[in-house]
């Protein structure tokens, strides 16, 4: 495990000592230009033979069209790499969702008459514990928490279990016994200009402790880092999609995949930036996925080495996360 | 190891006895730190002498500040060098620290919250990197400040440490009773601590009880007494042993006695060398009973399980 | 680590041309013994140091067990202390990492580099957390008014408003000490009872002296500024030359510095402590012995420091001396090892001449 060189036979010879062990090591992984997300995926949307997700994709076809998602990276020239994805939700009811065999026929059907191909489906359990590696407590130990004005460093940052907003919340009016009444104060938004817009945002549920139950909001947020190719756990990657025949699926989602491949030769899975195309009604969901992205601490040789290496490509990459994501809403 | 300082009512001497034998454990050579959790009265400060903090600290970083969480560290002061009693205070070779930790200025007794408890459990081990003994001087009776540091010691990280608990009590009936019944009595340190996590038999293995102002038979402060009088004092005696006996704190359960002397009344202060020998305003016997208490917290011996 | 990024400065404009760049580092070392009753495997070393499940303990065989977590970040906004007292106060983020050295000496750095805010307003959260490592200084201080500023001692009653304290690094590490020090890999049994200490540093660089050719072999001095306040407080300053810019090389001085200085504490209070001259010199070594057993070996000062800022210990070994005082020290322990094995052969020849006054010395001390 060690390594030791001398260079030049002369009087001095200067010496290369390193141990393998005491330096940081972070894997690159392989990026695509754009991941586009084609929706976000309820047992109800399979209740119709297709209906509803037909509907949905004849919705986004035109708004994800390859040169549209092209000028929105920033690509001026070339062929745009562009993985299109989308998660299937078998995490927060878990019993009601149809079987792969039923799911992933009738999605693959859907896109393909709106002339869409679909190149990955994750399962969202997947985001939170079910994988290789529990992904939702890594991002979850990565957070830091953004200070409100006060915050030295003298004491632990104040920590509502479960819990992370964008500023400071109302303090307690209840005081000590004999104490000063307390008159209510609002809640602050940090950096915000003149006015707040504060949200407070459940990470988990912790009415069964044994059992975590991780929100949307924060698995939302684990599936974005993870197509921005942002998650390390130990320096190495954790996004490793699998190939997928859609002749022989599994008969639950537990033995699908975390990121099943379905198409070959299908761009890779990690992107510069993010494409997703949602309902109007994950607007809540994903402002408090930028609350929660807004303070994921992420490795910063990670950060970098996607924006280096977009700018060997000539793109500019915004060196925040939050930046790197983009939207499409659509009314119902 | 922490040793926990408490008593039934108030004027048993409980703190002025803690001082003097964090001092004499300190001549001993042991590095010692003195903590006031005294909360609604932090006068340890004048007890040593160390007049910047004779009321508790005015910095704002005391004790009180600290468990609420107010400051990152609790203020520590050399008693060796902060003292003023007298000037005759600098370290003694092989003498080990002598360090107080001061309530504040002004704090009063304050509701036990988790993040307190955690706060105390990180002093506690923080110290114990230090120092030898922690001696921890607690409000009497059923306070909040004994709550607190039986719930810290509940901590699996503290509960590794060696805990002692000293009860003071003076040796009258009431103060029999009400001793018995701060250990074992309902809502005492026992019933208290059990609930808190404590396992009863171990926490009541490590309580002891040291009796204050105690007239000792035969003693110069007893000559002069009509026969009646001693015939009085001889029964009373008795009957009190038997009380003890029965409510659980016999001589087996009794760390040490400290003799009624005149100067501990009046001047609530450390006993130095020099106030037995030179000055002679103390009984030499206070001074050794203060020496073999603090010899005995650590003597294995006077704390084997019954 | 790769020196962060200087704030979004060039993009959004310079700021105006009187203010000069500010950058300096700051952080404070605290050290102290690991609470085992052996040195700890590097295994153990490894688990005790986990903090962070996204990155890896680093840890090093040689010169010595070296090992070190992976750096926390914590956010802060809080006015900073200056030495003129103008009002300054930043946004940013500090990192804290924890190390064990030789499976006994636990230390906590916590460090920051303060860099001029750009603008007056504070950014969202996201800007700074890009930059970790770096807090976003407003007002007009200079670099070396923060940097004096930060070393001195915090007075406690100015605490004229508690809820807005400056700028608190030594917390910072203490946490991460005490929380290493609860876990469950150790038996929290005490090899000896020692003072943890707090090594405070300010570092800032020399300006380029234009005067020097571009790639001149001679590089500009250090220049250094060590202090022993208290029994447990130092500060170190130091002005580096400006083509020393790897602020982990500085880092890691500082906490080699911060190490040797409490081997000498540690070793040389226990030292005075033990009653040499008084009692018997076997006594003595029994006190002193675990320090023999655990901490003499480990001294290697500079050991582990890049060589462009090993000028920075010749210096100190200079001035105070440090390896003079601990060769004193050593020398010191040696002599008492002698002594008492002296004293222990006297003893054993007494005893042959003597037996029957042992044995009625052992009568007398039953009765």
């Amino acid at each position: 495990m060690e390594s030791l060189s001398v260079e030049g036979a002369t009087a001095t010879a200067r010496v290369m000592f390193r141990e393998t062990s005491a330096v940081e090591r972070t894997v690159e992984v392989p990026l695509s230009h754009v991941s586009v997300e084609l929706g976000h995926f309820y047992p109800e949307d399979f209740r119709d033979q297709g209906e509803t997700l037909r509907r949905q994709f004849r919705r986004i076809a035109p708004w994800v069209d390859r040169s549209r998602v092209a000028a929105l990276a920033g690509i001026e020239r070339g062929n745009p790499r562009v993985a299109t994805c989308l998660l299937v939700d078998d995490y927060s009811e878990r019993e009601t969702m149809p079987p792969p065999g039923t799911v992933v026929p009738e999605l693959l059907a859907a896109a393909a008459d709106s002339g869409l191909r679909i190149d990955y489906i994750a399962r969202e359990s997947a985001c939170a514990e079910d994988g290789a590696v529990p992904l939702a407590p890594l991002v979850e130990k990565l957070l830091v928490p953004d200070p409100p004005d006060g915050t030295n460093g003298s004491r632990p940052p104040v920590h509502e279990s479960g819990w992370l907003c964008n500023g400071s919340r109302s303090p307690a009016t209840i005081g000590a016994a004999m104490g000063p009444a307390r008159a209510w104060k609002p809640p602050a938004e940090n950096a915000s200009r003149r006015h707040s817009v504060f949200l407070d945002v459940e990470l988990r549920g912790a009415r069964d402790p044994a059992e975590t139950r991780w929100s949307c909001a924060f698995l939302a947020a684990v599936w974005q880092l993870l197509r921005l190719g942002l998650v390390r756990a130990r320096g190495e990657n954790v996004v490793t999609p699998v190939p997928v025949d859609p002749a022989d699926l599994p008969d639950r989602w537990s033995d699908f995949p975390a990121i099943g491949q379905m198409r070959g030769g299908a761009p890779p899975f990690c992107a510069y930036r993010t494409f997703s195309a949602l309902d109007t009604t994950y607007l809540p969901v994903e402002h408090a996925v930028r609350v929660i992205l807004g303070q994921v601490g992420v490795d910063p040789t990670v950060l970098q080495f996607s924006a280096r290496r977009a700018e060997k490509e000539g793109i500019v990459l915004p060196a925040e996360p939050t930046g790197r994501i983009s939207y499409l809403f659509l009314g119902p | 190891m922490i040793i926990f300082a408490t008593s039934d009512k108030g004027g048993t001497g409980r703190s002025v006895t803690s001082c003097n034998v964090a001092y004499r454990r300190a001549l001993q050579g042991s590095n010692v730190c003195y903590l006031d959790f005294d909360f609604g009265s932090p006068t340890a400060g004048a007890i040593f002498g160390v007049e910047a903090a004779g009321q508790g600290t005015s910095s704002g970083s005391g004790l009180h500040s600290y468990l609420a969480g107010n400051v990152a560290e609790a203020e520590q002061l050399d008693v060796w060098t902060g003292s003023g009693l007298g000037g005759r205070w600098s370290k003694p070779l092989g003498a080990g620290r002598l360090t107080l930790l001061p309530g504040d200025f002004g704090g009063g007794e304050f509701p036990v919250d988790d993040a307190m408890v955690d706060r105390c459990c990180e002093l506690f081990l923080s110290l114990d990197e230090e120092f030898e003994l922690t001696l921890v001087d607690l409000s009497s009776g059923r306070s909040y400040a004994t709550e607190l540091v039986l719930r810290a010691t509940a901590d699996p990280a503290i509960a590794e440490k060696t805990a002692r608990w000293l009860v003071f009590h003076r040796w009258t009936s009431q103060h029999i009773r009400a001793a018995s019944s701060l250990v074992h009595g309902p809502q005492g340190i026992l019933d208290t601590g059990t609930g808190c996590g404590h396992e009863r038999r171990e926490l009541e293995d490590g309580i002891r009880f040291v009796r204050t102002a105690v007239l000792e038979q035969g003693s110069a402060q007893l000559e002069g007494l009509r026969p009646e009088q001693e015939v009085w004092l001889q029964a009373i005696n008795t009957d009190l042993q038997k009380l003890a006996g029965k409510l659980r704190l016999g001589t087996s359960m009794m760390l040490g006695s400290i003799p009624l002397d005149p100067v501990l009344q009046w001047r609530e202060q450390i006993i130095v060398e020099d106030d037995i020998s030179n000055t002679r305003i103390a009984n030499a016997e206070t001074g050794k009973a203060f020496e073999q208490l603090a010899e005995r917290l650590t003597d294995d011996g006077m704390w084997e399980g019954l | 680590m790769p020196a962060p990024v200087p704030a979004r400065a060039r993009a959004r404009g310079t700021p105006p041309a009187t203010l000069a760049d500010v950058d300096v580092l700051v952080g404070e070392v605290r050290t102290t013994l690991l609470q085992n009753s052996h040195q700890v495997s590097a295994e153990t070393a490894a688990r005790l140091l986990d903090l962070d499940p996204g990155s890896r303990v680093r840890s090093a065989t040689r010169p010595f067990a070296h090992a070190v977590s992976p750096d926390e970040r914590t956010g802060v906004h809080c006015p900073l202390v200056t030495s003129t007292g103008t009002a300054a106060n930043g946004v940013g983020t500090v990192l804290a990492r924890v190390s064990v050295t030789g499976g006994v000496i636990l230390q906590a750095s916590a460090r920051t580099r303060l860099v001029r805010a750009v603008g007056e307003r504070r950014l969202p959260w996201s800007h700074y957390l890009a930059r970790p490592g770096v807090i976003e200084v407003d007002g007009r201080s200079s670099g070396d008014d923060l940097a004096d500023g930060f070393l001195q001692e915090p007075t406690r009653t100015s605490a004229a408003d508690p809820a807005r304290g400056p700028l608190d690094l030594g917390a910072v590490g203490n946490r991460l000490l005490t929380r290493v020090q609860r876990m469950p890999h150790i038996d929290r049994v005490t090899l000896l009872r020692a003072r943890r200490t707090r090594l405070r540093f300010a570092v800032t660089w020399q300006p380029p002296d234009p005067s020097d050719p571009p790639g001149s072999e001679e590089p500009a001095a250090p220049d250094i500024e060590f202090v022993v306040h208290d029994e447990s407080l130092r500060t170190l300053r130091l002005r580096l030359p400006p083509q020393v810019r790897d602020l982990t090389d500085a880092v890691v001085v500082c906490e080699d510095l911060a190490l040797h200085d409490w081997l000498l504490s540690t070793v040389g209070s226990l030292v005075d402590n033990s009653r040499i001259g008084v009692d018997p010199a076997a006594d003595v070594v029994a006190r002193i012995r675990p320090a023999i057993d655990h901490l003499l070996h480990l001294w290697m000062p500079g050991a582990k420091v890049a060589e462009n800022l090993a000028g920075i210990w010749a210096a100190l070994e200079r001035r105070p001396g440090f390896s003079k005082q601990w060769a004193s020290l050593r020398g010191q322990i040696q002599n008492q090892l002698m002594m008492a094995i002296l004293e222990s052969q006297s003893v054993v020849s007494a005893r042959s001449s003597n037996a029957f006054n042992d044995g009625f010395e052992e009568v007398s001390h039953g009765a």
